[in-house]
């Protein structure tokens, strides 16, 4: 059977005030003051959102400034701040996942209040019931600082219309599941997400309750008011779809955890995970698959999150080798006030054959095995950044520089590109970050293609003993967009000097110049 | 002395530093060839922790050419800084070590060398474990020297001349020394003065050593490096008497 759909509205009536007079915000300290934010508007400041106590003195949002001041001298004023309001939302929607995976931001209005949905079907069971769910909502908002109403019903907006309009008091509304039409059918037309013209126009022909326009037919409706009435109609009743746009998709491999207490340890958290990892590793395994990234969140008491991300090398479902890439990262946790809850989600998964998972690892070849160095690599990556940890690969480049690329440390390597084999014996084995200019002294009778008889590099001079050359390395004109120069060419000479040191010059083409690249072995 | 003491004297050493660290089972003995002499095992003893203090900066290709004898082809850790001047593959290939074999890490800090090397040395999986280091600390040898032996990986600490005598197993001193001149006046193999500075119950000796057909080899023709290797036995000597 299908599990019916269960959606909670969340209604902020007074969020961009709770968001500045909240815990931690930069005005915490005004939250019994009347408070406004205040934009420019054709040229005049007017009120964008006001908190409850300027509400108390008669301020409303959409007033002029001066008109404030004149009813309440000693209201505050802040500047509205519209991306920092929604980037709010947008965070709050995603704490709300902590109930529910699928969360979004409804709107942002502009009397100040903000709207959220969670899809709550089949989640409710988890938290005790529907109704322990909303309690835990409005006093989990409470507690983060901000004022809260929930409806839970069949649909969005049923759940949105009890929630603005639907509760008489308290702060919570459930809508039994079948029975929109008749809990709602009191509520007022408002109630159903209509511009505020249409809303006039049905008051003044008497249709002022969603009761008097449910029993209506529809296609005379339709044809007076648009489609618009019809469609919201058929939304609040559930007979007509209503997505819910999350802003991240539900993750297949996640895993939940609750603590009845908060907790701030280290170790209690990395016990959390490890039980969190031996879940997920059950389920990866059972579609044959490896985790490639994972993200751990941690909920924050103070509603607020931190996110933990790693990756591997290769697919990996070993907990012990999952469990020691976040031993890594936990060193530093700001656990805040504790944290109250931990979701672990797999959003890479790759492919990997089944495994005998129970036999001990040097049984199965582990840490001698290719396992064992995915998981070095994994744990070098983790520390030192993932771009820190490669071997080279070889392209298809004379010049030395290019002809070596960053590769994946694990795994087969790319076949060197034929006809590039210079010998080996004749390339350095370390190369400077970029070629030094050195200063040559050159024998009297010297011609310009000869090596020098010495070279001054870091305030030494080194006496060339030998020398073979030279070895020319011209441009690569066939990836310039303009053709280079016949001179682009570097003359590479291997150099004994006098103690034995063998080094690595050229001669650049085009300015005769000598450079320093390298050290031979 | 006949062939059979020395191989008396070889067995009866081996058995002196077997009780000398107690239960452990002996690691497994890499021959060098001629520096096998000087050194109590009869060879480089893997699962240990070796410095090479780098005399200049050709001790990097000998300590290379060293690591390519320990891994036998199996993976190896390069830890080094990332503002140090870059390990050249293409060039490293003519000392044993294979572009798919060496798995670089780079780092910011110095204390992050010595954490990625022993991670490397607890991992049974690598052949052998190289780290550019500026010092070694007597604490940080021991620790590295420890993870050796747990692992059962042999590593190699590069270090500056001047860097403190620690806790290494041995501790080589690595500098240039010119090569063999090809018959056309060309430069020879890779050459290096090559003097065991510190280790138990081994004899402090030095060599030219010579790069040649994958091994470690006494200069060729001997005549020319006769009396540079004399200088140095003297040296040898006048310190050990």
């Amino acid at each position: 059977m299908e599990t019916p759909r269960r959606i909670v509205s969340l209604w902020l009536p007074s969020f961009v005030a709770d968001r500045l007079t909240r815990r931690g915000a930069s005005h915490a300290d005004w939250h019994a003051q009347p408070l406004v934010t205040v934009m420019q508007q054709q040229g005049a400041l007017v009120l964008a959102a006001a908190n409850a106590a300027a509400r108390h003195q008669g301020l409303r949002p959409g007033q002029s400034l001066a008109d404030a001041r004149a009813l309440c001298p000693e209201i505050k004023t802040v500047a509205a701040d519209p991306t920092g309001e929604a980037d709010t939302a947008a965070r709050l929607a995603r704490w709300c996942t902590r109930w529910s995976p699928w969360a979004a931001v409804e709107s942002l209005r502009s009397d100040g209040g903000a709207g959220l949905w969670v899809d709550a079907s089949g989640c409710a069971h988890l938290f005790g019931g529907e109704q322990a769910l909303l309690d835990d909502m409005i006093a989990r908002l409470a507690a983060a600082g901000f004022t809260a109403r929930a409806a839970i019903a069949d649909s969005p907006g049923a759940a949105w219309a009890a929630a603005r309009h639907g509760i008489a008091s308290g702060s919570t509304a459930i809508v039994p599941e079948g029975g929109a039409r008749q809990w709602l059918s009191a509520l007022p037309a408002a109630a159903l997400r209509l511009p505020e013209a249409m809303v006039a126009t049905l008051d003044r022909l008497g249709l002022r309750r969603i009761g008097d326009l449910t029993i209506l037919p529809r296609a005379p409706l339709a044809a007076r008011f648009g489609p618009h009435l019809p469609l919201r109609l058929d939304q609040l009743l559930g007979a007509s779809a209503e997505p819910i746009d999350a802003d991240r998709p539900a993750l297949p491999y996640h895993a939940r955890l609750a603590f009845a207490e908060p907790i701030g340890r280290t170790e209690d958290v990395a016990g959390g995970i490890d039980r969190l990892i031996q879940a997920l590793c059950k389920m990866l395994e059972r579609d044959r698959r490896g985790a490639r990234r994972l993200i751990l969140t941690l909920y924050r008491v103070d509603g607020s999150l931190a996110e933990i991300l790693v990756g591997t090398s290769a697919p990996v479902r070993n907990p012990t080798h999952l469990a020691r890439l976040f031993a890594e990262k936990l060193d530093g946790l700001d656990a805040g006030f504790g944290i109250e809850a931990i979701v672990l989600a797999v959003p890479v998964a790759e492919p990997l054959a089944a495994q005998q998972m129970d036999l001990p690892v040097e049984v199965r070849g582990g840490p001698s095995g290719s396992d064992g160095l995915a998981l070095l690599v994994d744990r070098l990556a983790q520390r030192l950044g993932p771009s820190a940890v490669v071997r080279q690969e070889p392209r298809g480049s004379h010049i030395p520089e290019r002809s070596i690329a960053p590769a994946s440390p694990i795994g087969r390597l790319a076949a060197p590109p034929p006809g590039n084999a210079a010998d080996p014996r004749a390339r350095p084995v370390s190369l400077m970050r970029r070629p030094e200019p050195v200063q040559t002294f050159a024998p009297p009778d010297m011609a310009p293609e000869a090596p020098p008889a010495a070279f001054r590099w870091h305030g030494v001079t080194h006496r060339v003993a030998r020398a073979e050359g030279p070895e020319r390395i011209s441009a690569e004109w066939w990836h310039a967009p303009t053709s280079p120069p016949p001179q682009a060419f570097r003359d590479y000479w291997r150099i004994e000097d006098a103690e034995g040191m063998r080094w690595w010059l050229f001669r650049d083409g085009s300015a005769g110049r000598w450079f320093l690249h390298g050290v031979m072995a | 002395m006949t062939t059979t003491d020395s191989a008396t004297i070889t067995r009866l050493r081996a058995r002196i530093w077997a009780l000398e660290q107690g239960n452990s089972a002996p690691p497994p003995i890499l021959s060098l060839g001629t520096p096998d002499a000087a050194l109590p095992w009869g060879g480089l003893p893997l699962a240990r922790l070796h410095q090479i203090a780098a005399a200049d900066g050709s001790a990097l290709g000998f300590a290379a050419a060293l690591l390519g004898l320990i891994a036998r082809g199996r993976p190896v850790l390069w830890c080094r800084r990332r503002d140090s001047a870059l390990p050249f593959l293409p060039g490293l290939a003519a000392l044993g070590l294979a572009p798919d074999q060496v798995v670089m890490a780079k780092t910011d800090r110095a204390v992050e060398i010595l954490w990625a090397m022993e991670e490397g040395l607890r991992c049974p999986a690598l052949g052998g474990v190289l780290g550019e280091v500026s010092d070694l600390a007597p604490a940080a040898a021991r620790r590295l020297q420890l993870a050796a032996e747990t692992g059962g990986v042999a590593g190699l600490a590069v270090t500056s001349p001047r860097a403190t005598a620690g806790g290494a197993t041995t501790r080589w001193r690595v500098g240039a020394a010119p090569s063999t001149p090809t018959p056309w006046g060309g430069l020879g193999q890779p050459s290096w003065n090559v003097s065991l500075e510190r280790c138990r119950g081994g004899l402090p000796r030095a060599w030219t050593l010579e790069w040649r057909d994958g091994g470690f080899v006494l200069p060729h023709p001997p005549a020319d490096a006769g009396p540079s290797l004399s200088r140095l036995r003297e040296r040898v000597g006048v310190r050990a008497a």
